[in-house]
């Protein structure tokens, strides 16, 4: 019964993932999407909040247009726009120029595709938008009427929707089936946990001290050293590539910290197992204790490092929001993904030491697809896709908005680091129970 | 009403892989796994163990070396998972297995008491309360501030066992740790457990000293090459396993 519950759970969580993948990643053929979710396909847009400048508009008879005449659409809330359905009659379409305007009110140019539909014209635009604007480039005699103007922005709604739902659900189904098949072995551990929270804190307290054994500055180092790296790389960048000294040296602190959190909690942890051999071997301790000390090793690093970043933002003179109150938030969602990978690594390593060699240069690569020392805005739109799938960018942009943007997390940035998070907790903590009453045999 | 069980062991088996060869790299491994060479020697320390201890008694294991002795308290404290059968402990078990474990050697005695006591899950505030009484026990009063690093094996031991019977535990499980220190400590240890005993506290002993079982135990379990030879009665059992030695 049991193996049978297993199965069913196995496929289950399968067929979400791959059909999260499927749904989310795979680009279909619009037509497609549009059938299949015909009744929220399209959004019309209400005529009377299209803003007409320069020229009368009454749907009827084309006009004249102005060289600064534009239409200006302006979008319920931000989202991808896919495509722009402008009924109405166009001439030489090619000679328009589309503006997108995004949450933070900048306004850049983008390249819209139009298509002929009967009498229709479709305008394909890509783009995360608030309102869109419509300019047609000065020529003479050019006009155009719009009777009706729609948008389709579910694509991206169904992409990362479902992605998220169904990676929240495969995560969801592997804690219910861990929680139903060995519920009574999980109380016992956590009971056992409970009892070993003082080895743990012990454990946190003796590993300060020996890190900063016989060294002058003992913990200030926690704090010197990304004051330090972040002067060297602002050096470097304010000179080379001209970035603004304050500016950048904000955004390459607040990333550093997480991603630094991120390396610190996962390399200690990884050979956490290994380096406890004397004690596994001897006495018993539920394993997973080390890994989460390491973690929280790591937590009260990052945490005394937080200090660099006030003395910075004071320095730079960043205006505090109240937003900044909600800095433990990315941390704590932070803090459960390390925990996660941790488990993960942990286990490898134990019987793969060849991990841990190459994991130092996975976090080279890792470190390049997180934004910490370019600004998101250099990357083309190919490669912000890439980046978006790595959980850190949504990490590092949600600590660098709450506390240096002042900008109020969306349910959507949430959700998603809480489904990083337990995705990769549930992983983890499979991975680590499946493998631990063998990790004796191999430290 | 049955009298309470406190350790119940039930058909335990337990074997080792031993690898041929040692493989600890991915790529060794997946050659290894493409030829089909990853051959392991099946080793088995322990099979089909039975024994049941009824709270308070006293039980002796005994047997040459290698025949499962140490595996079968490993088993036990739960460092070691069986591959087939299953225990089950009733009550808080202190292993004395190996004192020190979990001792840091650069920290010094003062830290090690807080953070051995905590590996064997006593809380900071009960350390501290007994903290003289550990000091005064292991004789280790002058060298409070001293990293262990700098201690004789003997100094180690003493520590490690005032540590470890600091609280009386349900189960007691004793490793051939008595022949650690000199003379005067071992009768103070001896002396320890047998209060412990008279709590009414389980004991297992391992033990190469017939006569420090004959003196202790109610029962006594032979194990020869993984398997139970006898269990009965001390005097009986102990009969037998000195005429095999003899012949």
């Amino acid at each position: 019964m049991k193996k049978g519950l297993k199965l069913i759970s196995v496929i289950a969580v399968i067929l979400c993932v791959v059909c999260g993948v499927f749904f989310g990643l795979i680009r279909f053929n619009t037509d497609t999407i549009d059938n299949l979710f015909k009744h929220r396909a399209t959004q019309k847009i209400d005529l009377s909040t299209v803003v007409w400048t320069g020229w009368d508009f009454s749907g009827e008879q084309p006009v004249a247009m102005d060289a600064d005449a534009s239409v200006t659409i302006t979008l319920d809330e931000a989202v991808e726009v896919n495509n722009l359905l402008l009924n109405g009659s166009f001439q030489r379409l090619n000679s328009m120029k589309v503006y997108v305007t995004d949450g933070n009110g900048a306004e850049t140019e983008i390249e819209a595709k139009a298509t002929q539909k009967n009498e229709d014209y479709l305008l394909t635009i890509r783009a995360e938008a608030k309102q869109i604007r419509i300019l047609p480039v000065e020529e003479e005699g050019e006009s155009f009427s719009l009777s009706e103007a729609s948008v389709n922005p579910k694509r991206v709604h169904v992409n990362s929707y479902v992605l998220l739902v169904s990676v929240v659900a495969a995560a969801v189904l592997l804690v219910s089936i861990d929680l139903i098949v060995d519920r009574a072995e999980i109380v016992r551990e956590l009971r056992t946990t409970i009892r070993y929270r003082h080895l743990i804190l012990d454990l946190v307290s003796k590993d300060i001290k020996t890190k900063y054994r016989r060294s002058v500055l003992g913990l200030l180092w926690s704090v010197l050293n990304p004051l330090l790296m972040m002067l060297v790389l602002t050096a470097v960048f304010s000179t080379i590539f001209n970035f603004r000294t304050g500016d950048f040296s904000v955004y390459y602190l607040t990333g550093y910290l997480m991603f630094n959190f991120v390396t610190e909690a996962t390399t200690f942890s990884m050979t956490s197992i290994i380096g406890a051999a004397g004690l596994i071997k001897k006495v018993y301790i539920p394993k997973f204790v080390f890994p989460l000390e390491k973690c929280l090793f790591a937590l009260v690093n990052m945490l005394f490092s937080l200090i660099a970043a006030v003395i910075v933002f004071f320095v730079v003179g960043v205006q505090p929001h109240w937003v900044i109150l909600l800095f433990p938030l990315p941390i704590l969602y932070l803090f459960v993904f390390n925990f996660g990978v941790s488990l993960i690594l942990a286990t490898l390593n134990t019987f793969f030491r060849d991990v841990g060699y190459l994991y130092n240069v996975f976090i080279t690569i890792w470190m390049y697809l997180t934004p910490i020392i370019y600004p998101v805005e250099i990357l083309p739109s190919w490669l912000l896709q890439i980046v978006k799938l790595n959980p850190l960018y949504h990490y590092v942009q949600y600590f660098r908005n709450v506390t240096v943007y002042g900008v109020v997390p969306s349910l959507k940035d949430n959700l998603i680091c809480i489904a990083f998070s337990l995705l990769f907790l549930m992983i983890g903590i499979r991975v680590f129970r499946k493998k631990q009453d063998k990790f004796i045999f191999y430290i | 009403m049955k009298e309470q069980l406190a350790v119940d062991i039930e058909h335990v088996t337990m074997r080792f892989n031993m690898p041929k060869e040692k493989i600890d790299n991915i790529k060794e491994y997946f050659i290894k796994l493409l030829k089909r060479q990853i051959r392991y020697e099946e080793f088995t320390a322990l099979s089909d163990v039975s024994l049941q201890v009824k709270s308070g008694e006293v039980v002796g294991i005994i047997g040459l070396n290698g025949s499962g002795k140490s595996t079968l308290l490993k088993i036990i404290s739960g460092i070691l998972k069986p591959c087939e059968g299953s225990v089950r402990t009733h009550g808080t078990i202190s292993p004395l297995i190996e004192l020190g474990a979990g001792f840091d050697y650069e920290l010094t005695t003062k830290e090690n008491i807080f953070l051995n006591g905590a590996v064997l899950g006593f809380d900071h505030a009960f350390l501290k309360e007994k903290y003289d009484e550990i000091l005064d026990f292991a004789e280790l009063r002058d060298f409070e501030n001293v990293a262990i690093k700098n201690f004789s094996s003997g100094m180690v031991a003493r520590l490690g066992f005032a540590i470890a019977t600091l609280v009386k535990p349900d189960i007691l499980i004793v490793d051939e740790i008595l022949s650690v220190g000199d003379f005067l400590f071992q009768q103070k240890c001896e002396k320890r457990i047998s209060e412990m005993m008279g709590g009414g506290t389980t004991v297992l002993i391992v033990s190469h000293s017939i006569d420090q079982i004959e003196r202790l135990c109610n029962r006594v379990i032979w194990l020869e090459h993984g398997k139970t030879q006898m269990i009965g009665e001390t005097r009986a059992v102990c009969e037998q396993y000195k005429q095999t030695g003899r012949s």
